[in-house]
């Protein structure tokens, strides 16, 4: 090196050190526990989610031993009935709702915004608040055993059974409440990934460079979006009807059994492609680095995921095959179970080509690879069995769906779960992985996980059902015998999952330092120092490649010295990029929450309105929920910096200035693009409510059932007339504010909240007049639940009407940060259309039939 | 060990792989198809995997990727299922085909026990009996399943797939008996507490001997008296059980005409013998079937056991 640049290094090494000191000034975590329950960054708040999902793995897996023990022979008394249906009830939801989906969002968490250029989510403090909801749900589920109320109708909780009449005790109650907020983290988790990958991606990573891995992401976080809201929606009514007496699901007053089950299953079935997508991401991402080539049929592959995703929301008959719906509707059904084994094969293909091609190694990662391929393959051939109907006819509800269930999940979850561990623990840790002790748990794993669950084909087809806590001799020897071996590879298996444990803390604490890539892989995330900082990168690097690293030899000294966007923390304030959603060009700077208590704290009150509510006392829960709302209010109050200029620059130091929008000046802000993604999710429950309706609607021998009288027009017609007027006062806000009227803008806000308050009148009087109790049939129940849920609406509308304005008032909101404006007026006409589709419903298409 | 057990292991009385009827004989060999096709898949992708993995790259064949994308991906998924699509549509359609004039049984769901009837056929009366069913071979059986409380599930592996019992909602299994033979059947939708003690027996046999069975079992006696009814009807245990020819016509449980000549107790349970028949009425199941259903008083002292049971033997 020529003394010139060695002089031009030491400044260079000057100005990073600098940079990094701000940076770490800004980004770090408070020390001690403050700092933990503070924490919002995604690094801390993935990792956690990781951590508390591998902790329920385990508490899972303890239940499915106790459940191994019982059924090691017949007519064993391990664990009577009672305690077993709650074990088997409890393992599958732990399963379902506390391990698998939240362990692969905490891997999505963290890694997507190193993987993209950003320095931390969209929502930070929304991160933070989804993994406290999924804790205290896991733990308010959990608490049930200890008021001997554990929930014991299974995890898929089916009508009547999950009803009062057959469930007396609060065991469904800690179900439906605990499973629920718990869920919440995975709607808020998508609608941080969804924004973070359409919108903070580096500058010149177009869409269609992106990593696989946020590809798989991408889809996953859209299929949440659509496919958890069914699964929300029927807990909701199944609470009410199990608390207020309400009736959708019982028989007797115009309820169907059959409704919870086409609810449960569209969520059901989607839910396990949730928990398979980032998986496979996983499985995408490490194969091209151990065959040390790029992936073959990149595109073929971003094609697949997004065919699956879709082909996902129309299989979920097939969990019915048996209910008696004729053999023409479920051949469908069965021709698009089928369908969606394709792209799972374009993606198979490409993954060996991909191997096939390059120059694989046997890495500690890549043997837990290999397993998947064989397990999962194995359990995807089983499932393309069961899609077929008439094979189904016998297997369903037996060990062999048990056995296909846990192929596709332990193979097409678990496995890469475990490679990816190995793969990004010298990330997390900065330390290798072993790669003796690696292989002994992937034997003790492998080998334990076939013995168990592979002679399940077998039992199921000899004759034991599921869900069954002991068979009975007559099933036959091979029956008795076939479950003690499954019995005692169970324990290589449990075995293998504790030496897992060992290996990775012994690795954690003791391995070998790791060197900033010690696997030569391509994604941006290899080029920071391992363990991460809390801000990812000093500057954020413009990106040209699919495989960054790989193809630009200077990108890791560029990363090092921070050059690119947005370098340091020079404003004392946690800065990323927004940038464009196809080609990412940078459009804006996005100024994030620092840590903060306010994601805890909601949580808590949530948990004073769930503990109240399931203790049956409905007045305090209600004043809970108030300061739920108190604590979002301070929360969205605080969004961004208030103070902050309209503009700022974002350029690399020593370039031209480069002037970027804040977010609330921008049009595309997170906060309208979360607005938007939200209004999704709201539209997927409410159009599983107007499924409901319809639903019950054609099993009803009359509709509106005799002595349920449709009210008169008039008060659905005035109601519309305010309802319009509302919204268009609302657009007159938004256009007087950007005209820099503000006053004019605050004058329309209240007429909105007029127009809105008198509408909200005319239903309260349109529902007095109908006079019927919610109670007496399930058209009432609906009714009552459409009301409800549009009033809720409404109710929000005037809250965030109330909070523009009094912004406003303060200044914080103009002609150029139209932010709040914007985003208050997208859900205000959200609002007036569910309204007016409501009226629809209720009006206008009993008449018309 | 795993071969051994698949031979020998195959048969049995609730066994799907036993075929005892066309329409579990029809699914069996859709079954061996796609064993072997599946075997064949898996071989040939593991093979593929591990030729990737493992050969040297200097000696591994060059790949085109986009025709073994197209091949491996698109060509031969869209090919074997299009094919098993229309193998198993024939198949499903076959087994559902309605018979000219078949048998009905009505089989209706409890919690825990199955009700069973034979609605009047010919000359015939109407036959009532719970968690028993005799079917006669070669004749199209046509069941007609409901339920009165939650979700059950229907199912005779031997000879046929399996339908749900829904409340508000009938519906209908098509199967044919093959040959003579004793089989199981067993609740298969998780329907509570009790879910695993929820079987039945199935008997099929020739024409003639069922319709025997029938008349057999459709020919009641009248009791109006005897210590053992007085008994039973003293307890109230009539209030819940039926048995005809006398004054006990609940129907809360099951139907308890001609117990003695039934093969179980308690849904399948325990098989019916006299000794199980006394350690059942003890306490009315709650130590062979704990969640079972019942009085709330479910204790009896040792004489009203042998009186009652003395009584229900005399069933026959």
């Amino acid at each position: 090196m020529s003394s010139a640049t060695t002089n031009a290094a030491a400044p260079a090494k000057e100005l990073a050190t600098a940079l990094r000191h701000d940076l770490a000034r800004v980004w770090d975590n408070e020390p001690g526990w403050i700092g933990q329950l503070t924490a919002v960054n995604h690094t801390t708040i993935g990792l956690r989610f990781v951590f508390t999902g591998i902790a329920f793995l385990l508490i899972g897996g303890m239940l499915a031993m106790f459940m191994r023990l019982q059924l090691a022979w017949s007519d064993q008394t391990v664990l009577d009935a009672a305690l077993y249906n709650q074990f088997m009830t409890l393992h599958g939801t732990t399963m379902m709702f506390l391990f698998a989906v939240p362990v692969m969002e905490g891997f999505a968490l963290y890694l997507i915004p190193k993987m993209i250029g950003a320095r931390d989510a969209p929502y930070p403090r929304m991160g933070a608040f989804g993994y406290w909801c999924y804790l205290f749900g896991g733990v308010f589920l959990y608490s049930s055993f200890l008021f001997g109320a554990a929930p014991d109708g299974g995890w898929f909780m089916y009508t009547p059974l999950s009803g009062a009449e057959y469930s007396p005790g609060l065991g469904p109650d800690f179900w439906l409440l605990g499973v629920t907020f718990a869920e919440i983290a995975a709607v808020t988790g998508s609608i941080d990934l969804i924004v973070a990958i359409l919108k903070t991606r580096a500058p010149g990573m177009a869409i269609q460079r992106m990593p696989l891995f946020a590809w798989y992401v991408l889809i996953t976080a859209f299929m949440i979006v659509f496919g958890f809201p069914p699964l929300i929606l029927g807990s909701v009514l199944l609470e009410i009807e199990r608390a207020f007496g309400f009736v959708f699901y019982s028989v007797a007053l115009g309820g169907s059994p059959l409704l919870w089950q086409h609810l449960f299953w569209l969520f059901g079935h989607p839910e396990v492609y949730i928990i398979f997508l980032p998986a496979a991401g996983v499985v995408s991402t490490l194969i091209p680095v151990f065959a040390r080539r790029p992936i073959v049929g990149y595109t073929w592959i971003v094609l697949a995921i997004i065919g699956t995703g879709f082909l996902s929301f129309g299989l979920w008959v097939h969990h019915m095959f048996a209910i008696g719906i004729p053999l023409l509707a479920l051949s469908f059904f069965s021709a698009a179970s089928m369908a969606v084994a394709i792209p799972m094969s374009v993606q198979v293909f490409a993954w060996i080509a991909t191997l096939w091609s390059g120059k694989p190694q046997l890495r500690p990662p890549m043997r837990f690879i290999l397993g998947f391929f064989f397990i999962f393959v194995l359990g995807g051939l089983t499932g393309v069995m069961v899609a077929l109907v008439p094979f189904d006819w016998q297997v369903h509800d037996t060990h062999f769906i048990v056995a296909h269930l846990h192929y596709v999940v332990i193979g097409g979850l678990l496995f890469p779960l475990m490679a990816g561990v190995y793969y990004w623990l010298p990330h997390v840790s900065g330390r290798m992985p072993n790669d003796g002790f690696s292989r002994m748990v992937f034997w003790l794993i492998f080998i334990g996980f076939n013995l168990t669950f592979l002679p399940m084909h077998l039992t199921g087809l000899l004759g034991m059902p599921r869900r069954a806590y002991t068979y009975s001799a007559d099933l036959g020897a091979a029956v008795q015998w076939l479950n003690l071996a499954s019995t005692a590879a169970s324990f290589v298996l449990a075995v293998g999952f504790v030496a897992f444990c060992i290996d990775v803390f012994l690795a954690w604490r003791h391995g070998r330092t790791a060197t900033p890539n010690p696997w030569n892989a391509a994604t941006l995330e290899w080029g920071m120092p391992v363990p991460p900082p809390s801000y990812n990168f000093i500057a954020i690097p413009a990106v040209a490649d699919r495989d960054p690293l790989w193809a630009n030899a200077g990108l890791r000294r560029d990363l090092e010295a921070g050059v690119g966007f947005l370098p340091g923390a020079a404003r004392d304030v946690r800065e990323t990029l927004g940038t464009t959603l196809r080609a990412g060009k940078p459009e804006q700077v996005i100024q994030l929450s620092g840590s903060s208590w306010i994601p805890l704290l909601t949580a808590i009150t949530l948990v004073f309105v769930l503990a109240f509510f399931i203790a049956g006392w409905y007045w305090p829960a209600g004043i809970a929920f108030v300061g739920t709302v108190a604590a979002l209010w301070r929360w969205i109050w605080t969004t961004g910096d208030g103070d902050s200029p309209a503009q700022l620059d974002a350029g690399p130091l020593g370039a031209q200035p480069l002037l970027l929008p804040t977010q609330a000046a921008s049009a595309d802000s997170p906060g309208w693009w979360g607005m938007v993604i939200y209004l999704l999710v709201d539209a997927s429950l409410y159009g599983s409510l107007v499924f409901a309706y319809f639903y019950l609607w054609l099993a009803a021998p009359a509709w509106p059932p005799p002595g349920h009288a449709l009210t008169t027009w008039a008060w659905p017609a005035f109601g519309i007339v305010l309802l319009l007027g509302g919204s268009a006062a609302i657009g007159r806000a938004v256009r007087r504010n950007a005209r820099a009227l503000p006053g004019g803008g605050r004058s329309a806000l209240a007429v909105a909240a007029l127009l809105m308050s008198g509408f909200l009148a005319t239903q309260v009087l349109n529902l007095v007049e109908y006079g019927q109790p919610p109670q007496s049939h399930a058209y009432a129940s609906l009714l009552y639940v459409l009301i409800g849920y549009q009033g809720l609406h409404a109710l929000i509308a005037l809250v965030m009407a109330a909070f523009v304005w009094l912004r406003s008032r303060r200044g914080m909101v103009d002609a150029v940060r139209q932010r709040d404006y914007r985003v208050v007026a997208l859900f205000w006409h959200y609002t007036t259309a569910v309204w007016l589709i409501g009226i629809l419903l209720v009006h206008l298409f009993p008449r018309l039939v | 060990m795993l071969a051994l057990t698949l031979v020998a292991g195959c048969t049995g009385r609730q066994s799907a792989l036993d075929p005892r009827g066309p329409v579990a004989e029809a699914i069996a060999g859709l079954w061996w198809v796609l064993f072997w096709g599946a075997l064949g898949i898996l071989v040939l992708v593991m093979g593929a995997v591990f030729y990737a993995m493992f050969r040297h790259p200097d000696r591994r064949a060059p790949l085109p990727h986009i025709p073994f994308l197209i091949g491996g991906g698109l060509v031969l998924p869209i090919v074997v299922l299009t094919v098993l699509l229309i193998y198993g549509t024939q198949i499903g359609r076959l087994i559902t085909q309605p018979a000219e004039d078949p048998l009905l049984i009505e089989v209706t769901g409890h919690q825990w026990w199955w009700e069973v009837r034979y609605p009047a056929r010919g000359d015939m009366p109407e036959l009532v009996t719970a968690n028993e069913l005799r079917l006669p071979v070669g004749t199209p059986v046509e069941f007609v399943i409901r339920s009165v409380d939650v979700v059950h599930s229907f199912w005779i592996p031997n000879l046929g797939g399996k339908v749900d019992m829904i409340p508000g909602r009938t519906n209908t299994l098509r199967v044919t008996a093959g040959e003579a033979g004793r089989f199981r059947g067993q609740c298969s939708e998780f329907c509570g507490a009790e879910h695993s003690r929820m079987g039945f027996v199935a008997i099929a046999e020739s024409a003639a001997e069922f319709d025997a069975w029938r008349r057999a079992r459709s020919a009641t006696t009248t009791v109006t008296e005897g210590p053992g009814l007085r008994t039973f009807m003293d307890r109230r245990c009539g209030e819940c059980h039926t048995i005809a020819g006398t004054a006990a016509n609940g129907t809360g449980g099951p139907v308890l005409t001609k117990l003695a000549a039934r093969p179980t107790l308690g849904a399948s349970t325990i098989p019916n013998t006299a000794e199980t028949l006394r350690l059942w009425l003890a306490d009315h199941g709650r130590q062979l079937k704990p969640g079972g259903l019942g009085p709330r008083q479910r204790d009896l002292e040792p004489d009203a056991v042998e009186a009652i049971a003395a009584f229900l033997e005399d069933l026959q």
